[in-house]
């Protein structure tokens, strides 16, 4: 009886367990389709898993080589084996090839198996522990468990060496391993990130963020919705007002915490933690689904959050999410600096999430903190964050002598000042680039007072009406004029301008003034000596890299100055922010450190006497570090430094030449 | 009298900013609802043209109470109509600024409009609490003294710069909001129609160098104080006082010496 049983167990087994995994399945599809619609076509999505995985997300993986390798072993393994044990096991289908095929898989998923287990021998802080612990125990177990039974089944031994008990026991722990794998890929256990995480590479809010695409604007957001609909809000309230495809990336996550690592806000002790943000969502909008989510976080928490528990935190898919699951301020320590982004194994976009929900504060309830409100208010009333009086904005050129798009109508670099304009050291930069653009006899003309703040600032404080005022004047402003280029020394501007103003009607070429002066160097334009004293690191701006990919032409301008130039620990695309962006600087929350000053920490441990910056805003920032600090200087600032004017009568000449 | 009765009205009026001259909400009117926000039955009022509702629905943005327009003619006279409106309209508590931002800006319509009413006004008011008989209120007195007064209602409050901050304008509620509209209270404005406008001008002030050149100097300058030199002088005769102070005026330079 029971002998006759037997053959018929495991594959009982593994079509229950996959039965539970389909229904798991449809569940979880429906309740990531609770979230508000944002089409993406099925199939192309569908068909782009695959390729995402294999570059993109592979990229991103093999950073750390370790895991790269034992994922590629692990989930390889997993997925080939999966396939052969329905097929050898429920369709009966060629058990002697096919059998050893599956050996050989299983033998590699174990082999990877292996290496999660040593991973989490002494697992960094970042990792989450609790169910994520026992992972490798049923990796271990499903994959061996299988590989015994299956020794007989293809034919590698006598189809009767095991007794019953053994097989009962083998059968057993491979139904722990079916569990773990197939019933917790879309009941909620860890596994869940396979099901979860393929789904939204194909159908990511950001489509063109793959394939080296860099997608890192902001999107509008639709201000006239409230007046159509009484009942539509601005901005993320609960989990179901994030998009669906937003909610699928966050059910993704692996907590795998290189977001936490990366990030300076939870670096300085701040109440932030990108992880758990995610996490937090994630409890929100499954609680009620898996029962195993409910506090079921066992990651780092939040720094400094003045006595909330991680176990406190609940919420659901229709409740307000700050004060239920995220504490205000958690979301206003973000600096937006995309290092979680930039580092996540998943694609998922925190920014995005954390500005989502910004505006809902801003827009909606009106609680904006800090000097959050007032900044806001100066905006409005003054199209600067600092309030000064809009017709003051060309005061610092008082002795410049700079052409006014206004007279002139028409010219080839139109130079964005930027609210450094306002601001004493901003203007130094400012100075500077101007004594180039002069030097390299650029034609060129500012905007002046017609000029208005970019909008990033009101825009990341999630204040979206503001922002679209600003960009919209800004726009029927530029709309008057002919220019080849916008050069800015600004990386804010930059970005907003080049990347943002595009969705409400504005498309210009945009340059940071760096990526200018590299061209003028390298075409010959600019003449540079090439003693520059001291040794010097760089400081890559968040907007600059990691938001616009140009981490090359400030370095190829400090070596061609000649630069004695070490690189920071951190830098390029893992640069550590400054602390300035993302308005955190407005809403100002406390933390045990300052985000400037462990970046000046980083550029101590080189050893640089020079701080090479390439943004007012982090000019600021460094600059504001208690002395002895090595000095900050703008790359344009060093560029003057390093000018050979050739003929003085020549660079004060305004002829008009081609740059390319 | 039980807290739920009261009733409250505060008065709204349109802002100017300073330096841009851009319509805002008036800073001390928006405090005054801010105020109004703990003080029962609440309803924001605005005497003047139903064309700038889209501007007050700065105050609606607020979420505290309703805003209504009491509509105007440009030439009526807003403290006629606001008293026409009260006479028949109960209120126990009306709230005002002390001054508004464009306009005649003189101050005088909650010293007005209690004539009219015969109320009492309260002025420099910075805190309001209820108590079962009435209001406990907390005046502004110079150099940050502070005067508790207890009043019964009605009467007419007017605010004190040192009142709280007024909250953020939520630009979502401001939107949705819908200001209503009260109709016939016009009354031509008689004193009004003989006046002569003319732009205020600004007195010069002093201005101060700014040697520093970087962040931390500006820092250093703006943290470490700046006093320098001076001496208490403790005179013995009013005459020594006097000749202490004109001998400082004539080094300042605001006393001519002959
Ligand atoms: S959000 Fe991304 S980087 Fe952060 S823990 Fe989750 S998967 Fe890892
Ligand atoms: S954007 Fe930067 S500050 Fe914000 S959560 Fe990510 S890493 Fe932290």
């Amino acid at each position: 009886m029971l002998n006759s049983l037997l053959p018929s167990l495991l594959p009982f087994l593994v079509v229950l367990t996959l039965s539970l995994w389909v229904i798991g399945a449809i569940r979880r599809v429906n309740m990531w389709r609770q979230g508000q619609d944002n089409p993406v076509a099925f199939f192309p999505a569908i068909k782009a898993i695959i390729p995402r995985y294999l570059n993109d997300l592979h990229h991103v993986v093999e950073r750390d080589k370790y895991i790269s390798n034992t994922h590629v072993a692990t989930a390889g393994g997993f997925v080939l084996s999966m396939v052969l044990i329905i097929l050898v096991y429920v369709f009966g289908l060629a058990p002697e090839i096919l059998g050893k095929l599956l050996l050989a898989s299983l033998a590699m998923m174990f082999v990877g198996a292996c290496f999660v287990a040593k991973r989490r021998i002494n697992p960094p802080s970042r990792l989450s522990k609790g169910p994520w612990m026992r992972l490798p125990k049923s990796l271990i177990s499903f994959s061996l468990s299988f590989f015994i039974l299956t020794l007989p089944a293809s034919g590698v031994i006598s189809a009767d060496a095991f007794g019953w008990v053994l097989v009962v026991i083998l059968s057993a722990f491979s139904f722990m391993g079916l569990t773990e794998m197939l019933f917790g890929m879309t009941w909620g256990g860890p596994m869940k990130h396979a099901f979860a995480g393929a789904l939204h590479l194909g159908f990511h809010p950001r489509q063109d963020r793959f394939n080296g695409g860099r997608s890192t604007g902001l999107k509008a957001l639709d201000l006239n919705r409230p007046m159509v609909d009484k009942d539509a809000k601005l901005g993320v309230e609960m989990p179901a007002d994030f998009k669906w495809n937003q909610l699928l990336g966050f059910d993704a996550c692996v907590q795998c915490g290189r977001c936490e690592s990366m990030c300076p806000a939870f670096a300085a002790g701040q109440p932030l933690n990108p992880k758990k943000v995610i996490q937090d969502i994630v409890i929100g909008m499954s609680h009620a689904q898996d029962a195993t989510t409910e506090a079921n976080y066992y990651g780092s928490p939040y720094p400094e959050n003045q006595g909330v528990e991680v176990k406190d935190h609940k919420g659901d898919m229709h409740q307000p999410i700050v004060n239920g699951l995220i504490e205000p301020e958690t979301l206003w320590s973000c600096t937006t600096c995309r290092a979680c982004v930039e580092e996540c194994p998943m694609f998922i976009e925190h920014v995005d999430a954390i500005v989502d929900m910004r505006r809902f504060l801003t827009l909606e309830k009106g609680q904006t903190p800090g000097q959050g409100t007032q900044v806001i208010d100066n905006l409005i009333a003054t199209d600067n964050p600092n309030g000064y009086n809009p017709t003051h904005r060309m005061n610092w050129a008082a002795d410049q002598n700079l052409p006014l798009m206004k007279d002139v109508k028409r010219t080839q670099v139109l130079l964005w000042m930027g609210d450094a304009a306002f601001d004493m050291r901003g203007q130094r930069t400012l100075r500077a680039v101007v004594k180039l653009l002069r030097s390299a006899n650029v034609e060129f003309a500012v905007l002046g007072n017609e000029e208005k703040d970019s909008g990033d600032l009101a825009r990341r404080l999630g204040d979206e009406a503001t922002f679209q005022r600003l960009a919209n004047a800004n726009i029927a402003t530029l709309r008057q004029y002919h220019f080849d280029m916008i050069v800015t020394a600004d990386p804010h501007s930059f970005h907003v301008i080049g990347n943002e103003y595009g969705e409400l009607g504005g498309q210009y070429k945009v340059l940071h003034h760096t990526t200018f002066m590299n061209e003028l160097s390298e075409s010959g334009r600019l003449h540079l000596k090439d003693d520059l004293r001291g040794k010097v690191t760089y400081h890559d701006p968040c907007y600059l890299g990691r938001y616009n990919g140009e981490f090359e032409a400030p370095r190829s301008l400090l070596k061609s100055m000649g630069a004695d130039f070490v690189e920071m620990e951190r830098s390029n695309f893992r640069s550590r922010c400054c602390g300035g962006g993302g308005a955190a600087p407005i809403t100002d929350i406390p933390g045990e450190k300052r985000i400037p000053d462990m970046r000046i920490d980083d550029a101590n441990a080189t050893g640089a006497e020079i701080v090479a910056v390439a943004c007012p805003q982090c000019a600021l920032m460094l600059e504001g570090v208690v002395t002895p600090r090595p000095e900050i200087k703008d790359i344009a600032e060093l560029l003057v430094e390093q000018l050979v004017i050739q003929d003085a009568a020549e660079s004060n000449k305004q002829t008009p030449a081609e740059v390319h | 009298m039980p807290l739920s009765q009261l009733t409250t009205h505060t008065l709204l009026s349109l802002g100017k900013h300073p330096l841009s001259g851009r319509t805002r909400r008036a800073e001390q009117d928006a405090k005054a609802f801010e105020l109004a926000a703990k003080l029962g039955q609440c309803l924001g009022l605005h005497a003047g043209n139903y064309q700038d509702a889209d501007a007050l629905k700065s105050f609606a943005g607020m979420s505290i109470a309703p805003v209504c327009i009491l509509e105007i003619e440009q030439s009526s006279d807003p403290v006629a109509a606001l008293s026409a409106y009260f006479k028949q309209t109960k209120s126990d508590i009306i709230l005002t600024g002390s001054q508004a931002e464009r306009g005649e800006s003189s101050g005088m319509l909650p010293y007005l409009l209690g004539k009219s009413l015969d109320l009492p006004v309260i002025n420099q008011v910075c805190e309001v609490e209820q108590t079962e008989t009435g209001l406990n209120i907390t005046q502004a007195l110079p150099r940050g003294a502070r005067r508790a007064l207890s009043v019964k209602p009605p009467c007419i409050l007017i605010i004190d710069e040192s009142a709280p901050e007024a909250r953020q304008t939520a630009y979502g509620a401001a939107m949705r909001a819908e200001v209503g509209k009260l109709q016939g209270y016009n009354e031509a404005d008689t004193d009004a129609a003989n006046f002569n406008f003319e732009d205020a001008r600004k007195k010069p002030k002093r201005m101060k160098k700014i040697k520093a050149k970087t962040a931390a100097d500006r820092f250093k300058a703006a943290t470490v104080s700046q006093a320098k030199g001076g001496q208490v002088i403790e005179p013995k005769t009013s005459q020594e006082g006097a000749e202490a102070i004109l001998k400082l005026l004539k080094e300042e330079g605001l006393v001519k010496t002959n």
